[in-house]
């Protein structure tokens, strides 16, 4: 299995914890749903650039 | 875009995330309720929409996490064999994380074992006895790993991430939304003042 299958996993934990989150952090559906979609971003960006490090780094040892 | 549609928008803006009054009811019931059942603590408060959000995310995830092991991740477990930590964030999901105690109960008893569920012990702690005089070498924990490979470990870290995000829905229906302004929105606020502080600077940008 390619070990970068295994980030897929991470996609639907992203999601909801991006949703609880936001969530918790307001009470009407707009706030809640714009909230999470900036949040969602932000970690997958995050993971996404760590794993592009990781991998290169990986390559070149 | 001029700049009143642009101070329209960060009123727009402002207003959406502006904090909103709440009742709560008996905080201590909905705090009880939301530890029982992710969700129903919003629900009693009549806070619908977010109890569902919460309890479709947080089951899901913790069902999911749960299957990918066969049932096995969650199991409550503490002597000198393994102390079994990931069950602290578990048991955080309430009533779907307690069978696990009752299995582990079950387990220990002289004249009892864990129930079975379609001929699966689900969530109860594994069985360990070796004793080479024997030729006796069971590890169920060994044999769990064996078989599912890393969608054990993955199937503790879902039903580990639903337990806490459980904890900060129950401190939600406890004392209500920790009301922020996200990050990007702050920014825009921040620059509409300095707008509208100094109009003038900002024409003169826009004329050159």
């Amino acid at each position: 299995m390619f070990p970068g299958s295994l980030f897929l996993y991470a996609i639907p934990l992203i999601l909801v914890i991006s949703l609880v989150y936001a969530g918790t952090r307001h009470e009407l559906k707009e706030p809640i749903l714009h909230h999470a979609f900036d949040t969602f971003k932000w970690i997958l960006g995050f993971m996404m650039i760590v794993g592009l490090v990781i991998a290169g780094v990986t390559m070149m040892v | 875009m001029s700049t009143d549609e642009n101070l329209e928008n960060e009123r727009t803006a402002e207003e959406i995330f502006a904090p909103v009054p709440v009742d709560l009811k008996v905080p201590e019931m909905a705090l009880l309720l939301a530890w029982l059942i992710p969700g129903a603590g919003h629900l009693y408060q009549g806070r619908t929409g977010k109890g569902l959000l919460f309890m479709i995310c947080i089951l899901s995830i913790y069902f999911w996490g749960l299957s990918m092991g066969g049932g096995h991740v969650v199991y409550a477990q503490w002597n000198s064999t393994e102390k079994r930590l990931p069950y602290i964030c578990q048991v955080a999901v309430g009533v779907p994380a307690l069978p696990a105690i009752v299995q582990s109960m079950r387990s220990k008893g002289k004249d009892s074992e864990p129930f079975k569920i379609f001929g699966n012990k689900i969530m109860a702690p594994p069985l360990k006895i070796d004793d080479p005089a024997r030729g006796i070498d069971i590890d169920e924990l060994r044999d769990w790993h064996n078989e599912y490979g890393y969608l054990f470990d993955m199937g503790t870290l879902y039903t580990m991430i639903a337990g806490l995000l459980n904890v900060l829905v129950m401190f939600d229906a406890f004392a209500g939304p920790v009301f922020i302004l996200p990050e990007k929105e702050k920014k825009k606020a921040a620059k509409a003042a300095a707008q509208e502080a100094d109009p003038e600077k900002t024409s003169s940008k826009k004329e050159t």
